[in-house]
């Protein structure tokens, strides 16, 4: 079961319509089965073959390679060593471990391979060569692989395809794996903290589920993710999926860097012929069209030399790479006691780790004041990886005059020309100027002294600031503003609550009072009424008389006992017609009087007071 | 009976010798000794002097500029700094406490301002304290319930009562923004030691953002612990961070 989980992993089987073919195959490879089961049971009892020797091409043309591949189950106990065959050069290795968890069983496979190109047509006879397993020898088939010139093997190729297109595509496809991992390195000796691009490839012809990461990294190196990208590739004729994710590794220390095997956790969905046994089945054949295995690939390991940067009789800080530099300042003119920023900036191609912090040194009369410096790494699959480092001072002159910065040197190993490279980088010219802080020890100010003059340091200005408060203590805020805030709110608030009380007690059961009002007011439309058939002069006198009643009542009050001047103040503030009260009070006061005098008062006179009376009552009851 | 009179002319005078005694140690006679000390050079006494008026819970801008000039003597930038910027929050408007403090900033290494940029509802911040404001408010209620109170009792000047009114309202308005400002209170200090690190969160653990120098100014925002939560205004932007209290003198 597990060994026909291995070979069915690398041939996604299609789902098969049920037509007549379909079921003629079925019954042909049941009858296979039958033939060969006596077989297959007779092989189970001998000792099966620890490892597999195969060629990936038994024709090709010159200028191309084929791979023979040993793959080993079981450990290898001495090292595989291909016999030498006259026109054929092996040029490179490799290895691929397999290992595959299916049903809790682990087992695992290396493949070794060894690319052979040949020097020119003919026909090579590779011979049988000895393989070692768990300290068992054995040999190996002899390989026959035919070479034909590069311009009759393209023609011949397509022939060769026509004679029987489907067993050689069916060939290829069973002899190339399913997914297999292949690392590259961009230098494979780089020197210490020199930044080098690895590329590892995922190829895979299969639809993976999932795949995690799951080997173990390097410890003494620091890499650096790029992310990953999504292509197809074709390996010895078979199409792949490959996905590469780049890395870049600095290295941190010197010798031999032993890269751990690149493994990967995938879930390989494996296509299913079966017939559906169950409904779990039915549906999971449905929907997914295959089902899921687990596998753990891993790709070859790798040693590489992390090499050391040569001795140079100068300071060398260990950088490596190729840099620039520039520096600025934000202003060349400033006065004494101000502050110039200084801006110092590295950046180019390698790692900026080993720099550290920069030290600079000023001339007397200068401080200065670091900044945490600001380094930024830009890693690029096509750039590598660059970095920029910023480093910031603040420098306060203390004297007057122009100070040279001087330059500002770093040393560096360059991998490509592998020479000691200086960077030089001139930190520009201050000039300061005496200012209000520009003190000399006798307090006078340093005004255009020459830094020769001021040469001892300075101390602080002290008379520059100004002198002490010498009034009393006075404590902030003041008490009394707590109390001016309270006496502010208070008195006036209780001024008008007075006001508003006073008011009230006035107009107590008067306008507030609307029962009364109403009351008041069809007491004096009844009076209107009664006195509309009596004698005017009557009439007017019992109307002016109901009229001060009603006042009364409005303002709460006596109206009887409302003098002229408090009733022109009452119709003031309630913005009736200042005429009519005028005019209103003139007839009141002629009518009062013509009870003591001879003339008396005129009808006439007395039927428009009462018209007076009713409209001022009138206009009172709407605006009161 | 001429016991009992010697009795109280003793009382009377220990009285009066206690009383005494306390009127040479109040806050008035102590910063008076302050400044004399100063005036001597022996800035350091006069620092500690300043202090202990401050512990006792004096709280005068006079005492707090006074304190900036001893720590200045001592070129103690940060510190002067710090006790300028709390004259300044207690007397915004002083010239003298605000040439001081544009002097002392001048040494300072970090780039950092010393106010927030005026946002244009809250520009008027800096025209006076809290305690002043509040003082306005209460005029200007005062004076709207005059108002109303006159329209009251004088029918004829019953206008008086809507202007009344509208001062109401604009006491309300002053009040609440009064309020607000009590509320956003800002609370400014500055780096005492020679350099620290500003962390992103409290503990060493943590990343370190940036570095501040003696006499960085900054917003104290809270405490945690040993360590504080600050802002840093700068001229188009604010950062916020923390570093350990130790390191920060904030007057509160």
């Amino acid at each position: 079961m597990q060994r026909l989980l291995h070979t069915k992993s690398y041939h996604p089987i299609r789902e098969e319509s049920p037509t007549a073919v379909g079921h003629l195959s079925r019954i042909l490879a049941v009858l296979c089965w039958l033939l060969l089961l006596p077989s297959i049971l007779l092989q189970g009892a001998s000792t099966p073959s620890p490892f597999t020797v195969s060629l990936s091409h038994e024709s090709i043309s010159v200028g191309e390679a084929t791979e023979i591949s040993v793959a080993v189950e079981g450990k290898l106990t001495r090292d595989i060593e291909l016999p030498h065959v006259p026109g054929l050069h092996q040029t490179g290795t490799s290895t691929a471990s397999n290992i595959s968890i299916i049903n809790g069983q682990i087992s695992r496979q290396v493949t070794y391979r060894y690319t052979l190109e040949p020097e020119k047509a003919g026909t090579f006879s590779i011979p049988s060569f000895s393989v070692e397993v768990d300290g068992k020898t054995y040999a190996t088939q002899p390989f026959t692989l035919r070479v034909q010139e590069a311009s009759t093997a393209a023609s011949a190729s397509p022939d060769r395809i026509e004679e029987n297109p489907a067993e050689t595509a069916a060939a290829a496809e069973a002899q190339a794996p399913a997914i297999f991992i292949r690392r590259e390195f961009s230098s494979t000796k780089p020197y210490e903290t020199e930044p080098f691009l690895v590329t590892t490839k995922i190829y895979h012809r299969v639809e993976l589920a999932k795949a995690e990461v799951a080997g173990e990294k390097p410890t003494t190196v620091r890499i650096i993710p790029l992310g990953e990208d999504r292509g197809q590739e074709a390996v010895n004729g078979t199409t792949y999926q490959v996905i590469r994710l780049r890395e870049i590794w600095v290295p941190q220390k010197t010798g031999t860097l032993e890269v751990p095997p690149f493994q990967l956790q995938v879930g390989l969905i494996v296509q299913s012929k079966r017939s559906p046994r169950s409904m779990d089945d039915l549906f999971s054949g449905f929907f997914n069209q295959g089902r899921m295995v687990n596998k753990l690939v891993a790709a070859e390991a790798a040693t590489l030399a992390v090499r050391s940067i040569p001795k140079d009789p100068r300071d060398h800080l260990g950088l490596v790479g190729s840099f620039m530099g520039s520096a600025s300042l934000s202003a060349h003119q400033v006065k004494v006691g101000e502050t110039a920023t200084l801006s110092l900036q590295i950046q180019g191609k390698g790692t900026l780790d080993r720099l550290g912090k920069v030290t600079l040194s000023y001339p007397p009369g200068i401080r200065a004041y670091e900044d945490k410096p600001d380094i930024k790494e830009d890693p690029s699959p096509d750039k590598g990886l660059m970095s920029r480092a910023i480093f910031k001072f603040a420098l306060v002159p203390s004297q007057a005059g122009t100070f040279s910065l001087g330059i500002y040197r770093l040393l560096f190993f360059d991998p490509i020309t592998e020479k000691f490279s200086e960077l030089q980088v001139p930190l520009g010219t201050l000039t300061v100027e005496g200012g209000p802080n520009a003190a000399v020890p006798g307090g006078r100010v340093g005004g255009d002294k020459t830094p020769a003059q001021l040469a001892t340091p300075l101390s602080p200005a002290a008379d520059d600031i100004l002198d002490l408060y010498r009034g009393s203590l006075r404590e902030t805020p003041a008490p009394w503003e707590q109390y001016a805030i309270w006496l502010s709110l208070s008195l006036p608030l209780a001024l008008y609550l007075l006001c508003r009380l006073n008011l009230y007690m006035r107009t107590r059961g008067g306008a507030h009072n609307q029962r009364s009002r109403s009351q008041a007011w069809k007491q004096f439309q009844e009076s209107i009424a009664t006195t509309a058939a009596a004698d005017p002069v009557q009439g007017a006198h019992v109307l002016y008389s109901e009229l001060r009643t009603y006042l009364g009542v409005l303002a709460g009050c006596n109206g009887a006992a409302l003098t002229r001047q408090e009733l022109d103040t009452l119709f003031a503030s309630h913005g009736i017609h200042p005429d009519l009260c005028e005019r209103v009070q003139q007839m009141a006061t002629r009518l009062e009087a013509s009870a003591f005098s001879a003339q008396g008062f005129a009808p006439a006179e007395a039927i428009d007071m009462r018209t007076q009376l009713i409209a001022l009552a009138t206009e009172v009851n709407q605006k009161w | 009976m001429v016991k009992k009179l010697f009795q109280y002319i003793g009382f009377f005078f220990l009285l009066c010798l206690s009383l005494g005694g306390h009127a040479t140690t109040t806050p008035e006679s102590r910063f008076e000794e302050a400044r004399q000390v100063y005036d001597k050079g022996d800035f350091a006494q006069a620092i500690s002097l300043y202090q202990g008026l401050i512990q006792e819970g004096i709280h005068s801008g006079y005492l707090y500029y006074n304190l900036g000039n001893s720590y200045y003597r001592t070129q103690a930038w940060g510190e002067a700094k710090a006790a300028y910027l709390a004259a300044r929050s207690e007397l915004p408007r002083n010239g003298d406490i605000q040439a001081n403090l544009t002097l002392v900033h001048q040494k300072s290494a970090d780039h950092l301002q010393l106010s927030r940029p005026p946002s244009p509802f809250f520009f008027w911040r800096s025209w006076g304290t809290a305690s002043e404001f509040s003082l306005l408010t209460a005029l200007l209620a005062g004076l709207a319930l005059l108002l109303c109170s006159l329209g009251l009792c004088i029918p004829r000047l019953h206008t008086l009562r809507t202007l009344g009114r509208f001062v109401l309202v604009g006491a309300a308005l002053v009040g609440a923004a009064t309020g607000k400002l009590m509320q956003s209170k800002e609370i400014w200090g500055t780096v005492t030691s020679q350099e620290t690190a500003v962390h992103s969160a409290p503990g060493a653990h943590n990343l370190s953002l940036f570095t501040l120098h003696e006499g960085a100014p900054l917003i104290w925002l809270q405490t945690e612990g040993d360590w504080s939560q600050i802002l840093l205004v700068e001229e188009k932007d604010v950062r916020r961070g923390w570093v350990t209290t130790n390191a920060i003198r904030v007057y509160r």
